[in-house]
């Protein structure tokens, strides 16, 4: 089922599609700020969205294999779903690594490239002067022309995870979301549900649902709110 | 922004025009990925990515190996003490590695395009991964010409003379295994302006003076 076919959550797991569909609206304008992002300011502006992406893709997908396909024993795609986000949390991981290089990262990525592929010997000696080499680099490309590469790559690697985040998805809701519906219970899947939108151990516990509130249109907003009250009941409800 | 190349001091500067067609092959067919839609034909993009590869496999084949890195007497490297003139030597001397890699992203582009896709239409995932791996292409293409630029072109100005030069630049214009020799020149004039297009003509009649094309 995908976000667009939704009418009526029948199953709680259903909501799935629509946090992914807040997840594919934040990575688009990420992926968006990357392409048009021209200066050293730029790139700040684009380390904080990024950033806060990153943020809720960690926390969603370690509450999936926590509570949704942790205790799905024995079956392949929930481990494979669980790899999908290890993967996706190391590539997200690298390009936060990669935006605290600074503005040179680009170029320094390119340099040290090259400067691998020496021979030993030459590496060494370029290695020793490596620092002294970046800048007199730096000043041949002027500081516009290294910024600039630093955003091009950025821009490539922020793509590379939107499209892992895009075929993360997909994969799980084809082969997941119909899992959790088959093997758990109502009442279980309410309880994933409200693992994954609202967050206890925050000062904020609604930091989670309130930004997937602001993702979405009215309809989609109308089906979380119908959610929301469902899941809040339950809890309410004497064991 | 686009700048207009307005001189070209020594013949070797006409890499500056070769690199800004390339760079127009691959701004045109990172927008056509973009905006591919699912269901969409691929004739197009196909297309713009062919001009593309056929234009970097051709660049990258007569640079590496033939007049440009054989032409420079490589004893000046080892009297290369300053750093960044070491790294410029040792740039040149890895051409053939980074040719390598962009050839590198070209094959991924067209595993996407066979294993992925291998219809001639678009389906969402495969638009996206076809996108990522053309932006990927246009980064290392863009490093490689940058780096060219900033580091290889002056080492070649200050270490080849100008007849030297107009080799160097006579295989890259001149493809005299095709049928058509003019090709690439061809191929460059559509993204030049009309003064460039006056000074690429102007270096194929220097060419043509130092070598006659049959």
């Amino acid at each position: 089922m995908t976000a667009e076919n939704i009418h009526r959550l029948e199953d709680p797991i259903d909501v799935m599609p629509l946090m992914h569909k807040a997840f594919r609206s934040v990575s688009d304008r990420t992926e968006a700020m990357a392409a048009n992002a021209a200066t050293f300011e730029d790139i700040a502006d684009l380390n904080e969205a990024f950033g806060y992406w990153v943020k809720q893709l960690l926390y969603h997908a370690a509450v999936e294999d926590e509570v949704m396909t942790g205790p799905l024993k024995d079956i392949q795609p929930a481990r494979d779903n669980e790899t999908e986000h290890t993967e996706l949390a190391g590539k997200a991981g690298d390009l936060v690594s990669f935006i605290a290089m600074g503005n040179a990262a680009g170029l320094e990525e390119s340099v040290r490239e090259a400067a691998f592929s020496l021979e030993e010997e030459q590496h060494l000696a370029l290695e020793a002067k490596f620092h002294e080499v970046e800048t007199a680099l730096k000043d041949v490309l002027g500081e516009k022309k290294v910024i600039a590469r630093t955003i091009c790559h950025i821009h490539s690697r922020l793509i590379g995870v939107r499209i892992l985040e895009l075929d993360h998805f997909e994969n799980e809701e084809a082969f997941v979301i119909s899992l959790v519906r088959d093997e758990m219970d109502e009442a279980q899947q309410l309880g994933i549900v409200r693992w994954l939108l609202i967050d206890e151990f925050a000062e904020d516990p609604r930091w989670i649902i309130d930004w997937i509130y602001s993702e979405l249109d009215r309809e989609d907003q109308a089906l979380l709110k119908d959610l929301e009250n469902r899941f809040q009941g339950a809890v309410a409800q004497p064991a | 922004m686009t700048v207009e190349i307005t001189t070209l001091e020594q013949p070797i500067d006409a890499m500056y025009l070769i690199h800004k067609a390339l760079r127009g092959e691959a701004g045109r067919t990172v927008e056509l990925a973009k905006h591919l839609e699912t269901g969409c034909s691929l004739q197009a993009f196909k297309l713009a990515f062919t001009a593309w590869a056929t234009a970097i496999m051709y660049h990258g084949e007569k640079e590496v190996g033939t007049a440009m890195t054989k032409s420079v007497d490589a004893t000046r490297c080892s009297a290369a003490h300053d750093p960044v003139e070491r790294v410029k030597w040792a740039l040149l001397e890895k051409e053939d590695e980074e040719y390598a890699r962009l050839l590198d992203g070209v094959l991924v582009v067209m595993t996407v395009l066979e294993e992925d896709i291998g219809a001639t239409s678009v389906i969402s995932r495969t638009q996206q991964h076809l996108y990522g791996q053309v932006v990927a292409l246009r980064v290392a293409q863009e490093d490689h010409l940058e780096t060219e630029e900033a580091m290889i072109i002056s080492l070649l100005r200050e270490n080849l003379s100008p007849e030297c030069q107009l080799k160097v630049v006579g295989a890259l214009l001149i493809d005299q295994e095709a049928d058509d020799r003019h090709w690439v020149i061809e191929w460059i004039s559509q993204d030049l302006t009309l003064k460039e297009n006056e000074l690429l003509f102007g270096m194929e009649s220097r060419i043509e003076q130092l070598q006659p094309v049959a």
